[in-house]
């Protein structure tokens, strides 16, 4: 993990802090994606639950930008910035790849016996914001928010 | 060679898979040729434990569905034991826990 990174997907102004994951575009290298939201759910205070949900919805973020994004193709760029806030935290996800359609974006719920498609559903069900991008120079951005909890929040 | 631990148990009529370690985009590949080979002609019962596994994403749930519905097509049962929370969890997220008949 580097320190904090320059772009302006955030709003910097608040932020308590930033570090940022740069990854190839491999699946191998999704442990380490494990590894590193589940250090952070913990450094801002997340319960176990809530952490294996943001593990997830990362993970499964991360494996669309392979899939879709870059087709598979190892030899390409991802880019995880973790930006940490007063009340939330920002899963800022850049890639440099060829986008995805509005219907990959907003799937329908697959049935039981559909073996694909639940990899957004999954997101959108683990975050409390998402917001898709598509960025001017090419590629994509996804962010995705994080509640951090409150005092009246906790178990 | 597949990059996961699992351990095969079969009985009469029944065959149990207890798979070990988080699983994953990476290793689904692996994960549904081990299945293909175990349950070529799959018995009637199906037993897939998931005590050993922390994690799995959404490849996983396609390879657990893409498996149960070949059981149930060779006139077999399929269940899911021993789940971790996380694993529960996201079972429960996408809707799945009685199709696996989760326990």
């Amino acid at each position: 993990m580097s320190g904090p990174s320059n772009e302006r997907a955030v709003d910097r102004k608040q932020t308590r802090g930033a570090f940022e994951l740069v990854l190839p575009s491999s699946s191998e290298h999704l442990a380490l994606v494990r590894s590193c939201v589940r250090w952070f759910c913990e450094r801002i205070g997340l319960c176990e639950k809530e952490t294996g949900r943001t593990v997830l919805c990362i993970v499964e973020a991360v494996t669309n930008i392979i899939r879709h994004a870059y087709h598979g193709e190892p030899d390409h760029t991802i880019q995880i910035r973790f930006h940490e806030f007063e009340d939330r935290a920002e899963f800022e996800l850049v890639d440099d790849g060829c986008g995805v359609s509005e219907e990959e974006l907003c799937p329908k719920c697959p049935g039981g016996d559909e073996t694909g498609g639940r990899g957004v559903d999954l997101i959108k069900n683990c975050v409390d914001e998402f917001r898709y991008e598509a960025r001017p120079e090419g590629g994509a951005r996804l962010v995705l928010t994080k509640m951090r909890p409150t005092e009246e929040s906790r178990p | 060679m597949t990059a996961f631990n699992y351990e095969v148990t079969r009985g009469d009529g029944s065959i149990s898979i207890r798979l070990e370690g988080d699983l994953d985009m990476h290793l689904s590949p692996d994960l549904r040729r081990m299945f293909e080979e175990q349950l070529d002609s799959p018995p009637a019962e199906v037993v897939v434990d998931l005590g050993g596994v922390p994690f799995i994403d959404s490849s996983v749930i396609a390879t657990l569905v893409y498996t149960l519905k070949k059981v149930r097509s060779a006139g077999g049962e399929m269940r899911v034991i021993n789940c971790q929370p996380a694993v529960r969890d996201t079972f429960e997220l996408t809707r799945l826990s009685e199709s696996f008949r989760i326990q």
